[in-house]
């Protein structure tokens, strides 16, 4: 009887395959029990049941095709009956039309207008065409009216545009919720490291952040490193790792790439061992960020989880001179290896004079300066590129006490990779900047650098980046008097070693080794299983994709782990490949952003810029806990429950109507409350584009007849009567409505039976119930009858179903089901609690 | 609780159509010239008394400009807002009103002596701007003898 | 010049009661009919007098009648169903007749049900009309007194009740479907077509519904024939007309006059042009779903041909007079905030199209649109051309929004260009 299943966020339920009968005799029972409490009413209605191919044979054609079809039927039934498909969202199968949504439009020769197949019937001769490209046009026309005052969103660009895919509303909800445990766990699923992170990342998130289109977008960043702060402050507890699985694996690089492969490999339970070069972790953490912008404290201390996890740290260890890959997996005895050694070679500037003393790569320049051995850098700083590295080097130059930084960049401020807020700070602190310019040769003075030539550019065509690519300016050579030249124009792997004993460079990776490289000078590997051309090898971050953002380095990172994870377990690598999703991006659709309440975003207090001086104090101090909670009660929640089963969203992608193109008709829109007091349906009403399947379900299928359309104009909505809470109405919980809403606005909560409340004062004995159990809890027995005179048969059973499943063997409704003494308290406690001793019944009986 | 004669004026109109439902809007008018309007309680007893469900009910209260589902006051003003009497003053004489009562429309006087409410054209275009009080239809309205007709409505 | 359905309307006085109907020569069509004709006769003169429905659409009333089923083997019952809900913005030519000779309209709705053979008729009144409410019903009244309606009507074998449903207010409620849902206490939402309500109508039984003016016509079609109908009009569409203006005129008001008299004489002659200082700058013709007419389209004859050949629809007849010293901008988004109002809200097209029209109007209107909002209402505009959804309101809508965009397209880019209303002081 029951063969279909609708999988449904994680809980599954089922419906009977056909949903039509008339129900009249439930009806019934329900007055000669004299329940009519409440809104409980007799409804009267003669459900409008449509019996489709039964009628005389009709000829039609369809697209060209010849269709048999029946006198009765509509086109839109003929055109199912071949697989032609014709998108609908207010049809229900078996009930006469409705035709409201307007999506089933047909051309029919000899009809000067469109008309809606679902509600036009078929003719002998008809000839019908459904994808003509005025009905495309027609039908993405009314997608887009229904889109422009559907207040919600689907998924989350933010969580798509962040290679981490952390979980942004989620966290960002538990901050509005005061719940920064929950909040830093959501977080930690997938970003290990919020309060790093939040203070180093070029937030991609931001950028795509539908908050925007209503002011300004969510400060995530800003968010996620408040949360990792008050993890750290309140020291809460780490996530346990899994039970030890023995599996050894050494991570080669304690780099942001390293640590987060690291701190989710031992998640999983395996026993990780990290190789690092320098003297401590963090690699371009602690060795490229300067310390104003990423405390070395907040570093050590979100590392903390690691290390309490079992992770140990190996440092001074360097790939090639120390130990080979062949060691690691041969007497060292590791199982499996991750190479996350980052990007830690400058691209040289190629112009003469280069190897001059007094040039020096940004990348030796900062780490100098970390492990505490600033070099000289004299008055006058140049500092060649304009990424964020060339922003660090310039105003740490400041900090050390140059009394001119100039930064050189070849194009102008627009082109510059650094975020621009990081440009406003250096130019704050009096950095200076020079655009257009190039160098050409770096002039020297007994061995050191005296200065530069430099030589104006002007930008020309747009290059593969789109950039427009900078040209020399013939004969606008000048020189520029320096004592200090800081390249920073680019790094990459450093792949290439000196052999102390050999005293020559070697390949940390040999051709036989079977890792390769790219010409690009990085390590490459299986775009999903991470893996390298040795299958115990695997690679992500910097030196996989080149000098990239931390937050990349940690997204491959992590996916890396989890490939790990899956070949230590001895999973065939070629099905993970292909079984694992992607997290590709998911097609967003242009649904306009609620905008009639705008909030403009929450700033953090900055030190000031004359207390920066000669020092290294953190310059952003973050968010105070109320600007957080301000912060985060912005945030639209671009999330819907209905989005994997939502055919608006499904004909809205197939129309093209995706969020880059906008919606031409943005603008009038509706905010509702969302109704989440019903134990199994959730109704949010913003997502409503009034099809009204569920009030006529309800209503000739189910016989409650609970919902129905309220108001008038763009107003009209469909509500429970007087849009109260479905608790309050003859609602069953049969699911139908949530089953047959075609967007999320009707949504079947997750069933948690310890949270079942039943109350036994309406229930009707429709036996819905027993119908859609999915575990056959509940069934109709031979004391049934028996049932309907005593309330607490049916009460005691269910208790044992809240229980859960391993307390309850038998787990069905069974009349003999011992002990019995123990049930009747546990009923008799529960009905108690519930009804304050008696039940609505009793308490109707005793009014009368 | 419906009274026993509004049931009996309801049945009246209920005989006059098919089905009992049929009679909801006919109802609903009878509770209100009793009650001055239609409270979630009346529709819940309406939709009873009609074999209807009470959301079917409260959907059809809700769709009708004329059946007030909130407490109004004691009279009800109702200004043409359409195309002729805007052309012809609306607006002004809104202005007046909601001025003169202290209550906006959609709002009721803090006395409960009015209520203000728009209305769709009333049908008497050539002698706009006009409005409706209670049920006396009120022409040709110039702002300044509001007053005198207003004092008639105690 | 006869003017048979204002014939007994005096300005002012009470309406004549049955007595004073009776000896003006009323029911005698009614007895005529009932006692010498057969039902498909009274069809067949209703059809060849060209009787125009009256409501705006101007379908032929004979043929709207013409489909239901009759004879032994018809379904029964049928039902009668008489559009008395006058709440198109402008129209005001029906509330004359009710008030001023209810018989007129019972006697007329009494000819058509017998027509089409029906059990029952209702006449659906909005609610508004107290006046006429309390009329109608005193006149029901005095008709079932005197024989006129009940079994057994005039001593003939065909009987007849007449009810008046007293609408719960709502525009949607006088589209014909739309009237169906509401006298079953429903939400007034428009039904599917076909089946066409001749067919299957109110509870399914076959149902004509005709506009108060249609009816108030078949009693002198009855009594004085076909050709004398037509003979009144000046075009080929039978009839006199009840015409009306409003806006800036100087005499506001209704006038019976032939079908096809032209709209100048309508302004100039019988509304006696616009008030001092005040300047001609386009016509709305029947009520606020039909599309402007310019000042150079004065000389159309005033029948449902003629205004739809040069663009428009002649509606209810009731003409709307823009004047140079009111803005179109804001005429045309008091006009769109009405159907937005008054939507059913049910159809995908007239929800979502409307209130993004009206948002992107009230912008303008305010002093906050751009250029580009001009195309969206034009694409808005075609958007919700008939055909693409279910009821006529939302083309209704689109009418007076694609003429006032094409015509007032100086005055709608002046908003954009400067920010603000040009009429605002």
């Amino acid at each position: 009887m029951v063969n279909e299943k609708f999988r449904v966020a994680g809980c599954q339920f089922l419906v009977k395959p056909s949903f039509i009968e008339t129900r009249n005799w439930k009806l019934e029972t329900r007055n000669q029990y004299g329940m009519s409490d409440g809104l409980n009413q007799k409804v009267n209605c003669l459900p409008p049941v449509r019996i489709s191919g039964t009628g005389a044979p009709v000829k039609l054609s369809i697209n060209g095709r010849e269709v048999m079809a029946h006198e009765g039927d509509t086109i839109l039934e003929a055109a199912k009956s071949v697989k032609i498909k014709i998108p609908y969202l207010c049809v229900i199968k078996g009930l006469e039309p409705f035709g409201g949504c307007r999506l089933c439009v047909v051309e029919v020769e000899g009809e000067e207008r469109p008309v809606p197949s679902c509600a036009t019937y078929v003719r002998e001769g008809m000839v019908v065409t459904t994808d003509s490209e005025e009905l495309l046009r027609l039908r993405k026309t009314y997608l887009e009216l229904l889109l422009s005052d559907h207040n919600a969103y689907c998924l989350p660009p933010c969580k798509y545009g962040c290679p981490t895919n952390v979980d942004i509303p989620a966290f960002i909800g538990l901050i509005a919720d005061g719940d920064y445990d929950e909040s830093q766990r959501v977080l930690k699923e997938n970003l290990p490291f919020p309060a790093i992170v939040g203070r180093v990342c070029p937030h991609p998130c931001e950028g795509v952040c539908r908050r925007e289109e209503v002011e300004e977008p969510i400060s995530i960043r800003l968010s996620h490193r408040f949360v990792g702060d008050v993890a750290i402050e309140k020291g809460f507890k780490p996530e346990q790792p899994a039970a030890a699985t023995g599996k050894r694996v050494a991570v080669v690089g304690a780099g942001p790439a390293g640590l987060a492969n690291a701190y989710y490999l031992a998640l999983k339970g395996h026993s990780v061992t990290i190789f690092e070069a320098l003297p401590d972790t963090g690699g371009m953490l602690r060795y490229g960020i300067p310390e104003y912008r990423l405390p070395k404290r907040v570093l050590n201390a979100e590392l903390e989880p690691l290390w309490a996890m079992g992770v140990e740290l190996k440092t001074g260890m360097a790939l090639g001179p120390d130990f080979s890959l062949d060691d690691l997996l041969g007497e060292m005895g590791f199982a499996a290896v991750f190479l996350g050694i980052g990007a830690h070679a400058s691209r040289a500037m190629r112009v003469e004079g280069e190897d001059l003393e007094g040039v020096i790569t940004v990348v030796d320049f900062l780490r100098e300066v970390a492990l505490g051995n600033p070099p000289d850098v004299g008055d006058k700083v140049a500092v060649i590129g304009g990424g964020f590295s060339a922003m660090d080097a310039a105003r740490v130059s400041k900090r050390l006490g140059a009394s001119e930084v100039t930064v050189f960049y070849r194009r102008t401020q627009k082109e510059m990779p650094a975020h621009e807020l990081e440009v406003k700070d250096a130019m704050e602190e009096g950095v200076l900047f020079s655009f257009l310019v190039a160098p050409v040769r770096v002039e020297g003075k007994d061995g050191r650098v005296a200065g530069m030539i430099c030589q104006k550019m002007e930008l020309g065509e747009p290059d593969a980046s789109g950039r427009r690519r900078p040209q020399p300016v013939p004969g606008s050579e000048y020189l520029v008097e320096l004592d200090t030249i800081i390249p920073a124009i680019g790094q990459m792997p450093k792949l290439t070693y000196i052999d102390v004993k050999k005293e020559e460079e070697c390949t940390l990776f040999p051709e036989e080794g079977g890792v390769t490289c790219s010409r690009w000078q990085t390590i490459e590997t299986n775009p999903r299983t991470y893996q390298t051309g040795r299958p115990q090898v695997f690679a992500a971050g910097d030196a996989v994709s080149g000098a990239l953002t931390v937050v990349a380095a940690i997204g491959g990172a992590k996916k890396a782990a989890w490939a790990m994870d899956a070949f230590l377990r001895g999973e065939d690598m070629s099905a993970y490949e292909t079984a694992l999703p992607e997290l590709e991006k998911p097609p967003m659709i242009s649904i306009p952003a609620y905008r009639d309440k705008k909030e403009a975003r929450q700033m953090t207090p900055q030190l000031p810029v004359l207390e920066r001086e000669g020092n290294f104090l953190e310059i952003d101090r973050g968010f105070s806990e109320a600007a957080a909670g301000d912060e985060s009660r912005r945030c639209l929640q671009c999330i819907c429950e209905g989005v994997e089963s939502c055919k608006l969203r499904r004909y809205s992608i197939g129309a093209g109507l995706m969020k880059e193109e906008g919606n031409r008709f943005a603008g009038a829109q509706h905010l509702y409350g969302r109704d989440t007091t019903h134990d199994f349906i959730q109704r949010d009403p913003n997502r409503c584009i009034d099809c009204a399947r569920c009030i006529r379900v309800c209503k000739y299928v189910t016989g409650s007849g609970v919902y129905d359309f309220t108001g008038r104009g763009a107003g009209a909505i469909v509500t429970p009567p007087f849009d109260r809470s479905l608790n309050e109405t003859d609602c069953v919980s049969c699911g139908r409505c949530a089953t047959l809403c075609p967007t999320g606005a009707l949504f079947m909560k997750d069933r948690q039976l310890v949270n079942w409340h039943l109350d036994t004062s309406r229930c009707i004995f429709c036996a819905d119930c027993v119908e859609v159990c999915p575990v056959e809890s509940l069934a109709i027995t031979p004391a049934f009858e028996l049932a309907t005179a005593s309330h607490e048969e049916l009460h005691c059973n269910l208790l044992d179903m809240a229980r859960g499943p391993d307390l309850n063997p038998a787990g069905s409704c069974q009349q003999d089901h011992a002990p019995r003494e123990n049930e009747d308290h546990a009923a008799k406690q529960y009905q108690k609690d519930v009804h304050g001793g008696e039940t609505a019944l009793k308490r109707e009986q005793k009014k009368q | 609780m419906l009274s026993k004669e509004e049931m009996q004026e309801i049945e009246v109109e209920a005989a006059r159509y098919e089905t009992r439902q049929a009679a909801a809007i006919d109802a609903m008018r009878i509770v209100q010239d009793r009650r001055g309007w239609v409270s979630d309680e009346a529709v819940r007893d309406l939709a009873g008394f009609l074999d209807m469900s009470p959301a079917e009910l409260d959907g059809v209260a809700s769709f009708y400009n004329q059946i007030f589902r909130r407490q109004v006051g004691r009279h009800v003003i109702q200004v043409c807002d359409s195309v002729s009497c805007w052309l012809m003053g609306y607006e002004p004489l809104r202005e007046r009103l909601i001025r003169m009562l202290g209550a906006g429309m959609g709002e009721t006087t803090a006395d409960g002596r009015f209520t203000l409410l728009p209305v769709v054209c009333l049908g008497a275009c050539d002698r706009a701007p006009v409005m409706l009080v209670d049920e006396d239809l009120h022409t040709n309205i110039d702002p300044d003898q509001l007053d005198t007709i207003l004092d008639k409505y105690r | 010049m006869e003017t048979p359905l204002t014939a007994n309307i005096q300005p002012g006085r009470r309406p004549p009661d049955i007595k004073a109907y009776r000896q003006a020569g009323g029911y005698r069509a009614l007895r005529e009919a009932v006692l010498k004709m057969r039902p498909e006769e009274v069809t067949q003169a209703v059809k060849d007098a060209n009787l125009k429905g009256r409501g705006g659409a101007g379908f032929d009333a004979g043929l709207k009648w013409s489909f239901v089923p009759m004879g032994e083997k018809a379904a029964g019952p049928k039902y009668v169903a008489v559009n008395a809900d006058e709440m198109e913005p402008g129209a005001f030519k029906d509330r004359l007749l009710m008030e001023g000779d209810p018989h007129q309209l019972i006697e007329g709705t009494a000819l058509e049900s017998y027509a089409i053979q029906a059990d029952v008729a209702y006449i659906f009144l909005r609610r508004e009309y107290h006046l006429a409410a309390r009329l109608l019903q005193q006149a029901i009244a005095e008709a079932y007194d005197s024989g006129c309606l009940g079994q057994g009507i005039l001593g003939s074998d065909y009987s007849l009740d007449i009810h008046l449903h007293i609408s719960g207010g709502r525009y949607m409620s006088g589209e014909e479907t739309g009237m169906l849902n509401a006298i079953e206490g429903r939400r007034a939402n428009p039904r599917a077509k076909p089946p066409y309500p001749q067919v299957s109508g109110l509870w399914g039984n076959p149902t004509v519904v005709n506009n108060v003016e249609t009816v108030c016509n078949l009693p002198h079609i009855v009594n004085n024939g076909a050709a004398w109908f037509r003979s009144l009009s000046l075009t080929a569409e039978g009839g006199t007309k009840i015409y009306g203006a409003s806006g800036r005129v100087r005499r506001p008001g209704t006038w019976e006059l032939p079908m096809g008299t032209p709209l100048r004489e309508l302004v100039e002659e019988h509304a006696g042009g616009m008030q001092e200082g005040y300047r001609l700058r386009g016509i709305i013709p029947g009520g606020a779903s039909t599309e402007f007419l310019t000042p150079a389209q004065l000389d159309v004859k005033m029948d449902f041909a003629s205004v739809e050949a040069a663009g428009s629809r002649l509606g209810t007849g009731t003409i709307i007079v823009l004047d140079d010293r009111s803005c179109p901008v804001g005429m045309t988004l008091n006009l769109e905030q009405f159907f937005l109002r008054e939507s059913c809200g049910w159809c995908t097209p007239c929800w979502g199209g409307l209130q993004y029209a009206v948002e992107l109007l009230a912008g303008i209107e305010a002093g906050a649109g751009r250029m580009e909002d001009l195309d969206t209402l034009d694409s808005l505009a075609a958007m919700l051309a008939p055909g693409h959804t279910f009821c006529a309101l939302a083309p209704g809508a689109a009418e007076p929004l694609g003429s006032a965009l094409r015509y007032f397209r100086e005055d709608f880019e002046r908003h954009i260009r400067e920010q603000r209303c040009p009429w605002s002081s």
